[in-house]
């Protein structure tokens, strides 16, 4: 038996649309 | 001390044994979240485990893992952490592969135990075949397909490993003996 701790570090793209919801902090599915 | 107070066995999740392509074998693991609560039931109130995570995840080890490998930050991409607790059954190998296209880096701790055969450690290798078809970045190979080991790790206390993950970052374990 054997134990390790395995850190990943992860690129991801930015999303977008939380791009756009962090200018606009309203429900913009009323549009 | 972190080894000993390494979780007891029904708090891991078991992977899928075996995997469908057959390369991977007993494996069982945490994923470590930045929740002291959740980390205290874990690993106990006064475990140094909650410590240690609580530091991964506040410090700015990426930024350090980013400067080590000379790896720009893009103003589009984000950059996360993910931490798992892993505990491996004897028998347990893992074929040779390069890590998921979404990872950066790579970044092993042993934990062995004091009946653990340092011949577990990780192996690298190179690719012999240059043509070698790769399908995607989760694709594994047989250990006599093609690849010559370059580096072998042994498997002993205060050993880390971490790497670049790239398109040649050809990595795996062998059948593991360690009771």
């Amino acid at each position: 038996m054997s134990f390790n701790l395995e850190l990943y570090l992860h690129e991801t793209e930015k999303n977008i649309k939380n791009s756009v919801i962090e200018r606009f902090p309203f429900n913009y599915s009323s549009f | 001390m972190l080894y000993n107070d390494l979780p007891s066995d029904e708090i891991y999740i078991k992977y899928s044994t075996p995997f469908p392509d057959n390369s991977h074998h007993d494996r069982y693991r945490i994923f470590l979240t930045n929740d002291l609560e959740i980390n205290k039931k874990i690993f106990g109130t006064d475990s140094l485990w909650n410590n240690l995570i609580e530091w991964y995840f506040n410090s700015n080890i990426i930024d350090l893992y980013l400067n080590k490998y000379n790896i720009v930050k893009q103003k589009y991409l984000n950059y996360s952490l993910s931490l798992q607790l892993v505990r491996d059954y004897q028998n347990y190998q893992i074929k040779i592969h390069t890590d998921s296209s979404s990872r950066q880096i790579t970044s092993l701790i042993y934990f062995p135990s004091p009946e653990s055969d340092k011949n577990d450690g990780t192996i690298f290798f190179t690719n012999l075949i240059k043509n070698q078809k790769v399908k995607d970045s989760k694709e594994k190979f047989d250990f006599n397909d093609g690849f010559e080991e370059i580096k072998k790790f042994e498997y002993l206390p205060n050993t880390s490993i971490d790497f670049q993950v790239s398109k040649n970052s050809w990595y795996g374990v062998y059948p593991t003996k360690s009771k």
